[in-house]
């Protein structure tokens, strides 16, 4: 068995080098203990399920987005609901 | 002592009998969970039985009832709850291993509602494991063990409320409540005959039940007929300020016979679908369509047309909807049980599909989630605009019916071809099942699936599946109504 953690499963399942460098520009955030254990075999599979997704992603990655297209969420500002100045 | 005829009674009919008093909650609560005890396990349909809790409200409705203090059509009626909603101090597994000790300290919004409206819950039914989340591969994949098909014991119930699924068309329970992120009410109500409703995103609180995908998640009943399905949905809609998605304007009322009246639509006798029009979404020639739901589609078409119906084919705008679910529900599932799988824990699942499929969506780029969100913005009026045109969309529910219990998901299903021959894709814009599937659950609309034949050799239910447009839940309730009213599918029983 081979013990494996956060950084190491962006490698495996790729393409996660930005996130990787920016967590090394940060070496105050404090590291999540590495508990994950994964065997060859179960390897292979996040590769292939990382291969599967990629294919399905090929739909989305492929398109040209207008620019204005903004996400299908709204972020709101709240209010505070103590006094308020006149 | 009950007739067992009566178990299998739909909610509108247990309901007019205790408000008449001939059916006593206490001996139908007692009838229904001798028979989850008896026949749950061969089928694979429970989680835990909740007999203790079962039988107090029972007791209680009897005595309001009796003192004249009638709650409604719900008042009395045995249910099944999938287990991933939570309910005070009785175990909620989520299917799921790591969880099988899990209680909650509250109900969730769903079962208060319940309760509010006399039902009484009978059992916690059950599901695959995470509801699914990581995609697994097949039937096993949960706490409970595979849940079969009542019709056909060596094939699937369909998940992930599968134990919803299996316990409905066995009378089991009255009606039962289960989950969709992607197909998990419409893929068991297809696969065991079952009349489920996927409400709109919004209409029914998701607060209390497992998020798996905090955009795409929606809670609906699973019955023995629509109109259970509409009474059912009046008692658990509404807004719920726990749940920062529920809609101010959700309460539901079915009251089909008064709309049509204001809206000067009164149809006439034999016609109820009169000016209703239809947009088809032809399943297509396709290698992954079994024949026989070609075949029984194309029966139901003309069933719709003999009861008024307007049909004309349609396509679904050319956009890539299941990508876009996918992405969605990968990227909220992993921050969601990012914790399960970064502890190791996620090594106690059962199904390795769905472990890797964890494992891997951790390292889903931000900017592809982001992306994804931007195409829904794009789907929503794209979809929208169709029902311009129509009052509802319908399409079978799946393109083949339930496959075997002990088959992975990506061997061949029944009477299709073998995968490397189902390689292509389809038609770009063609209207298949798969699309509108995913299609309807990116842009939260309502659907409901109810029977609408079944597979010659194996009798293997086969659904068909009505998608409106958002918070008109009524108007897919009534086409599907309109159907059951004309044919005698959602009736059949299994034999166990």
């Amino acid at each position: 068995m081979k013990r494996i953690h956060r950084r190491q499963f962006a490698k495996l399942a790729g393409g996660m080098v930005a996130a990787v460098a920016v967590s090394r520009a940060a070496p105050s955030l404090q590291e999540p203990v590495p508990k994950l254990k994964l065997t060859p075999q179960q390897e292979e599979r996040v590769r292939e399920a990382v291969t599967r997704r990629d294919r399905q992603l090929a739909a989305i990655r492929n398109r040209t987005l207008p620019y204005a297209l903004e996400p299908a969420f709204v972020f709101r500002v709240q209010r505070s609901a103590g006094k308020r100045r006149i | 002592m009950l007739s067992e005829d009566v178990l299998w009674l739909t909610v509108e009919e247990l309901g007019r009998q205790i408000r008449a008093r001939k059916i006593s909650p206490v001996e139908l609560a007692q009838a229904y969970l001798a028979r989850l005890e008896k026949l749950g396990p061969k089928l694979g349909a429970v989680a835990t039985l909740t007999a203790d809790l079962a039988l107090e409200q029972a007791r209680q409705a009897e005595k309001e009832i009796a003192a004249g203090r009638y709650r409604g059509p719900l008042h009395g009626i045995p249910y099944g709850a999938k287990d991933l909603l939570a309910t005070r101090g009785i175990t909620t597994t989520w299917g799921a291993p790591p969880f099988r000790d899990q209680v909650f300290d509250y109900d969730a919004t769903v079962i208060r509602k319940l309760r509010d409206a006399g039902a009484i819950l009978v059992a916690k039914l059950a599901m695959i494991e995470l509801a699914g989340g990581g995609g697994y591969n097949n039937a096993n994949a949960s706490l409970q063990g595979p849940s079969r098909c009542p019709f056909n014991l060596d094939y699937w119930a369909g998940g992930s409320s599968s134990g919803p699924g299996a316990a409905v068309p066995s009378a089991l329970v009255g009606f039962a409540i289960g989950s969709e992120t992607l197909g998990s009410i419409i893929t068991p109500a297809a696969f065991s005959g079952v009349s489920g409703l996927r409400p709109t995103y919004g209409r029914v609180s998701r607060s209390g039940a497992m998020a798996l995908s905090w955009t795409m998640d929606k809670l609906g009943p699973m019955c023995r007929s629509a109109v259970d399905c509409a009474l059912v949905l009046e008692a658990i809609a509404g807004h719920d300020p726990s749940d920062p998605s529920s809609l101010p304007d959700s309460a539901f009322r079915w009251a089909p016979a008064r709309s049509q009246q204001r809206a000067g639509t009164s149809t006439p006798a034999g016609k109820p679908l009169a000016g209703k029009k239809l947009g088809v979404l032809a399943p297509g020639t396709g290698p992954q369509v079994h024949a026989e739901v070609r075949e029984a589609f194309a029966a139901a078409l003309e069933v719709l047309r003999s009861l008024g119906a307007q049909l004309e084919e349609t396509e679904l705008p050319d956009l890539p909807y299941g990508a876009v679910a996918s992405v969605l529900i990968a990227a909220e599932g992993a921050s969601i049980f990012r914790p399960l799988i970064e502890s190791g824990k996620v090594q106690e699942l059962i199904d390795e599909r769905q472990k890797a499929g964890l494992i891997a969506s951790l390292s889903l780029p931000a900017t592809d989630y982001l992306d994804a969100c931007r195409l829904r913005t794009e789907m929503l009026p794209a979809l929208a605009k169709m029902f311009t045109t129509y009052d509802a969309l319908v399409a079978p529910s799946r393109t083949a019916p339930a496959s075997r219990v002990d088959r992975d998901f990506d061997a061949p299903a029944p009477g299709t071809r073998p995968p490397e021959e189902r390689r292509e894709r389809p038609p770009a814009g063609a209207g298949n099942t798969r699309n509108l599937l995913g299609a309807s659950n990116v842009a939260g609309l309502p659907a409901i699936s109810v029977p609408c034949g079944f597979t010659k050799e194996n009798r293997l239910p086969i659904g068909i599946q009505f998608v409106a447009d958002a918070l008109r839940e009524e108007v897919c309730i009534a086409c599907a109504a309109a159907y059951q009213s004309a044919t005698g599918w959602h009736r059949r029983r299994p034999t166990l």
